[in-house]
């Protein structure tokens, strides 16, 4: 494996950042407070903000239909691994590429990892790994034991965003 | 930010409880651009749900176990890493309790790895304890 995906930039806005901490609980008075009080710059995403531009992708990968992927999935897993915080107004270049894609009994289990660096410096940010079961037909059952918090689709055609 | 020599193996985070509503989970698909109907449309969840109804997002469950990291660590900064797995589903109304403790200490790199958690009522983990781990700065 190894395919490499074509990147995106993603932007790092004071909006998203205040709609995602109010999403997760988080009280950050910095991220609450009036733009002209506290600028951009000084803001700090909560870490799995970096969701929004991993997480994501998945309806980029369940498109290509070389890996002829499909939405009846889970998802297993996640990490994130930090150079530094995601901060507001960062611009952020975003790869996501295949890492490992294992064919078991009842599914198929890809990796997909999405790394996020300055646009204009190419200096590392994060780092996302998912772990995405793919379900194959009637083995469903079988796997919905090992991950059932995620179970995906068997419905009408693509969802938006990822898997869980 | 924990200094290294105040964190020793063992120590725990103070335990939160939430409870996870429809409108949280509505939320938070709007928030993360994550519109699986799972989490939103009983008549889909019906057909697909581990559990026969709407389940939360794993990563709202991880949003808020990174939540309570996050406090203790002192800042998003401080945190080098934050992996979950998810296995128990949470229906809509459940009550997670989020919690993590030190699992080692590295002197040398001055950090602290914790085993974090959201389990439901009866012990299920939605972040699975036994494999979901958060690396922390020390100061």
């Amino acid at each position: 494996m190894g395919h490499t995906y074509r990147s995106f930039t993603y932007e790092v806005s004071r909006e998203k950042l205040r709609e995602y901490a109010r999403a997760t609980g988080v009280h950050d008075p910095a991220l609450e407070a009036d733009a002209s009080e506290v600028p951009l710059r000084s803001l700090t995403a909560p870490p799995t903000f970096a969701a929004c531009f991993s997480v994501g992708v998945l309806d980029q990968i369940i498109a290509d239909p070389e890996l002829g992927a499909h939405w009846n999935l889970l998802h297993g897993s996640q990490a994130f691994r930090f150079a530094r915080p995601v901060r507001g107004g960062d611009v952020l270049r975003c790869t996501p590429r295949i890492t490992d894609l294992t064919s078991r009994a009842s599914m198929e289990r890809l990796t997909l990892v999405v790394e996020a660096v300055e646009a204009d410096t190419g200096e590392p940010v994060v780092e996302a790994d998912s772990t995405i079961l793919f379900l194959t037909g009637a083995a469903q059952e079988d796997a919905a034991p090992e991950d059932p918090a995620q179970q995906g689709s068997t419905r009408q055609g693509p969802v938006q965003g990822g898997a869980a | 930010m924990p200094e290294l020599d105040a964190v020793h193996v063992g120590d725990r985070l103070p335990a939160e409880h939430v409870t996870l509503h429809q409108g949280d989970l509505v939320r938070y698909a709007g928030a993360s651009g994550d519109f699986n109907p799972l989490h939103w449309d009983p008549a889909v969840a019906a057909q697909v749900s581990p559990t026969g109804g709407v389940i939360a997002h794993g990563m709202l469950a991880m949003g808020h176990v990174s939540r309570l990291v996050t406090a203790w660590a002192g800042g998003p900064e401080h945190l080098r890493e934050l992996g979950a797995a998810f296995r128990a589903p949470a229906p809509v109304g459940a009550t997670l309790e989020l919690g993590g403790e030190v699992v080692a200490v590295d002197p040398e790199e001055r950090t602290a790895t914790l085993r974090v958690w959201a389990t439901l009522p009866d012990g299920a983990g939605v972040v699975d304890p036994r494999r979901s781990r958060a690396v922390v700065a020390l100061g």
